[in-house]
């Protein structure tokens, strides 16, 4: 039997062990922060800081920090002058010249010159929806002295501002030793004009990027507009990091540890709202758009009857709705093309499916399709809260419908790769029948920048590979209608997309950005939240 | 004993050679393509080919298999697909809060938890030993994730005395290190100090009926003495090899922790390079993490000798 002096002994020990770690931990707290830090969780981590050659939402925000735009989006979605002092348009509409403002200068001292816009705007179209479309118009592009440039077109090419101004297809600008790099070839520099410098040492891939105020910068005079106007950095530094765990990235900005969460798990919405000291502000007022995509090259939807049987099954959206964002308020039926909230919301086309669920009318119309109880494979991403969401209710509508299901759960990368097999999966493994997945409203809603409308029969459209001839023509027209033409050309072109079905809109849902009630200015903005503006108390 | 660590050195060898071609296989048979994940969800296939023959992807395996080991043989992993940067740069950043977590959780494990089994054993059958073998259930079936959402809700959001997440980086100096640590190293070492404790408990047990321990207590030694320097000694060889398998499994399986924690570390590294299909940097991880616990297993065995004389090399 051991001593009880031991024994207490042996207690106090052990529980002192306990508290030793914590108690060192908890020592000291931190010391206060003699600089304006502007703590910021996007939605993953920057693992390129090149935002030509990706379309990841973390490189379109690293841009904006680092990069400048020649035009920009203001409140409105109208296109106003940014890195450009004036611009002038040929009467034809053909030659259009742009002058540079004064004193722009890259974050190395250099200063911005048309020779650096000129392989900007290249390097861009290559990869960027916007400026492809603009640049299948363009004759050259050349600059004219150290401030002004040339664009020639070869038709004259209606929304050439839009197209410069696109904020998630954004043609930045770059120094012209930058812009030549190839585009498929990733930079690992990242030396823009922008209003934040990019502290090239504090990048740490997984952990945080880090942005210091470029005081070199002159923003325009106007006062801001979403994505427009004048960029007056009001903190003296950013850092953009993720946490993977939405409960933790909650937790963080609740305790005051982080600033701003940009994209909240919708599903601690009503956490946050109650926590005290956290704002929440829906900065988006048309959010985004949910996708449901079939492959058209095999049956059952290659035939458009197959097709049209979802548009009955999803009936007025909100069950979908329903199940992405939970909250009412967040949901926004709509089955305008172009989005609902945006210049070319109409009803032209829409039929009694929008009226609700007709699940007889949808086993009919698979029925005249021929469909023939082959399993209709869905590939979903849990890991994607969103696509996961709508993944299951598309399922259980199909299974409502006497439609044989297999929902295929993968991780996010063997889902974004087994999108581009094409084979029927009665045949090939890998095959698929549906996949969901969301874009931005205000790329959705544009005609020249939806990459899920691109209707070709070359086969080289996005995954999905609708063909539709007619209406392919139609949506490469509109950028010759003039602007009050473009309600009845969207009035024609949304009547046969209704018919041809490229794409199933699933309804519009708005993403909330929560952030410390410490903070102020964060702008109402289309594409994603942006940091000029932004105080911190 | 030099030949001995000089041969076990030498078996690494063939070791590593096998788990390069099985780390090489295994992230590129999977499905999933890096390029299609890199240019984001409206590339087009001729600029996903494009992109994947700038980045010498289109090469056959057999060829990428040995430009990899080429220059992973001269000491360079290769580039990160994504971040361009060295995969040994990524590793090493990655490794510091890896390693100090692994260290502060095995630290308070160790101390918990073998004063803790040699405590039940000492008093086996009592409420004492039940109580603690009772502790040491549920924590080893506590899941860290729920440990830590708990030890986060308590000390960071109630109390407000601890940070919920993140690594403020060594540069923020020792105190700044350990703050941070400190809840994701209390939810992860609440398993170890589960499973140390119970083999202490079980080990100690077995040389508490040894004929030695009889004759030191009929010497009239007195009983903590009997204990700690007679019996936990000889018990140590199973609690030596608990820690240093458990110091592999931190370093190499602390990835939920790191997420729950969003702790920059190896875990998090190696879970994005997966979901991102980053090769360079999975066969980088995998290949280190590997050399990591080969040697992790030849220092436990050389620590063998240090508790019994009997075991030479």
């Amino acid at each position: 039997m051991m001593r009880p002096s031991f024994l207490r002994r042996a207690l106090a020990a052990t529980a002192l062990a306990a508290i030793g770690i914590a108690a060192i931990g908890v020592a000291a707290m931190p010391a206060a922060q003699a600089q304006s830090v502007l703590k910021v969780l996007i939605d993953g981590n920057v693992t390129t800081v090149d935002p030509v050659v990706t379309t990841e939402s973390m490189a379109i925000q690293h841009g904006f920090m680092v990069y400048d735009q020649l035009f920009a989006l203001d409140a409105q979605s109208r296109p106003q002058p940014q890195m450009v002092a004036s611009y002038e348009r040929s009467a034809d509409g053909l030659k259009w010249r742009f002058v540079l403002r004064d004193g722009l200068k890259f974050h190395d001292g250099s200063p911005v010159e048309a020779k650096d816009v000129v392989p900007s705007l290249r390097r861009g179209a290559a990869r960027k929806a916007s400026g492809a479309a603009l640049f299948r118009h363009v004759e050259a592009v050349e600059a004219i002295d150290a401030r002004s440039f040339e664009l020639r077109l070869s038709r004259p090419f209606g929304p050439v501002l839009e197209m410069m101004a696109d904020p998630l297809n954004a043609l930045f600008v770059m120094r012209a030793a930058d812009a030549s790099t190839d585009p498929a070839r990733p930079l690992t520099t990242s030396i823009g004009s922008g209003p934040f410098r990019f502290v090239q040492e504090g990048w740490k891939p997984g952990d945080r990027a880090v942005y210091v105020k470029n005081p070199d910068y002159v923003p325009r005079a106007e006062p801001p507009s979403a994505m427009a106007g004048g960029k007056v950095v009001k903190v003296d530094r950013v850092e953009f990091s993720h946490i993977p765990d939405a409960t933790t990235s909650a937790q963080a900005l609740m305790s005051g540890e982080v600033d701003v969460l940009v994209f909240p798990q919708l599903a601690l919405m009503q956490v946050l709202e109650r926590a005290p000291g956290v704002e929440v502000q829906m900065l988006n007022p048309i959010g985004e758009q949910g996708i449901l995509r079939v492959n058209h090259l095999v049956p059952p939807f290659n035939n458009p009857k197959a097709r049209q049987a979802l548009l009955y099954l999803l009936g007025n959206q909100t069950d979908h709705l329903a199940a992405i964002v939970r909250l009412p308020k967040l949901q926004k039926p709509c089955w305008a093309v172009f989005g609902c909230g945006t210049p070319l919301e109409n009803t032209a086309g829409i039929g009694d499916w929008a009226k609700g669920t007709d699940v007889e009318k949808a086993k009919a119309l698979l029925r005249e399709a021929g469909y023939d109880g082959r399993p209709i494979v869905i590939i979903d991403p849990p890991s994607n809260d969103r696509i996961h969401a709508m993944s299951l209710v598309t399922a259980q509508k199909l299974r409502q419908a006497g439609v044989t299901v297999d929902v295929q759960a993968m991780d996010i990368g063997a889902w974004a790769s087994r999108r581009n097999e094409r084979g029927d999966p009665k045949t090939t493994p890998n095959g698929w029948h549906i996949f969901h997945t969301h874009g931005k409203m205000i790329s959705q809603g544009d005609p020249l920048a939806n990459s899920a409308a691109v209707a070709t029969c070359d086969g080289k459209n996005w995954v999905g590979w609708p063909c539709d001839e007619d209406l392919q023509k139609q949506l490469e027209a509109y950028a010759f209608v003039a602007p009050e033409g473009r309600a009845a050309w969207v009035q024609s072109y949304q009547a046969r997309f209704f018919q041809a079905l490229p794409y199933v809109p699933v309804g519009q849902f708005l993403l909330p950005t929560a952030s410390r009630a410490v903070v102020s200015g964060l702008l109402p903005v289309q594409g994603y939240p942006v940091m000029w503006n932004v105080q911190k108390r | 004993m030099l030949r001995y660590i000089l041969k076990r050195l030498l078996m690494v060898v063939p070791v590593m050679g096998v788990v390069t071609v099985v780390v090489f296989v295994l992230s590129r048979v999977g499905p999933g393509d890096p390029v299609t994940i890199m240019l984001g969800e409206f590339a087009t296939a001729e600029q996903i080919a494009r992109t994947r023959t700038a980045l010498g992807l289109d090469l056959p395996l057999p060829a990428q298999y040995f430009a990899w080991l080429a220059q992973t043989l001269q000491g360079n992993l290769g580039l990160s697909l994504f971040t361009r940067k060295p995969v040994l740069e990524l590793i090493a950043q990655s490794a510091a809060p890896t390693v100090l977590l692994t260290l502060c959780a095995m630290v308070y494990a160790v101390l918990v938890a073998v004063p803790l089994g040699v405590l039940a054993a000492a008093r086996a059958g009592s409420l004492v030993d039940r109580a603690v073998m009772a502790g040491a259930v549920l924590g080893f079936s506590t899941p860290v994730f729920v440990l830590g959402y708990i030890l986060a809700y308590v000390f960071g959001l109630r109390l407000g005395l601890l940070p919920v997440q993140g690594f403020p980086g060594l540069e923020a100096g020792p105190v700044a290190v350990l703050r941070a640590l400190t809840l994701p190293a209390l939810a992860i070492g609440a398993t170890f100090v589960a499973l140390i404790a119970r083999v202490t408990r079980a080990s100690m047990l077995e040389v508490l009926n040894e004929d030695y321990i009889r004759t030191a207590r009929a010497k009239g030694l007195r009983r903590p003495v009997v204990l700690l320097v007679h019996a936990l000694k000889n018990a140590a060889v199973p609690v030596v090899t608990m820690i240093g398998i458990g110091f592999g499994i931190l370093l190499s399986g602390v990835v939920v922790t790191e997420s729950v924690f969003a702790i920059p570390g190896i875990g998090r590294l190696t879970v994005d390079a997966i979901f991102r299909r980053d090769f360079p940097v999975i066969q980088g991880v995998v290949l280190v993490m590997s050399a990591v616990y080969v040697l992790l297993n030849l220092l436990v065995d050389l620590s063998y000798m240090l508790f019994d004389p009997r075991i030479r090399y």
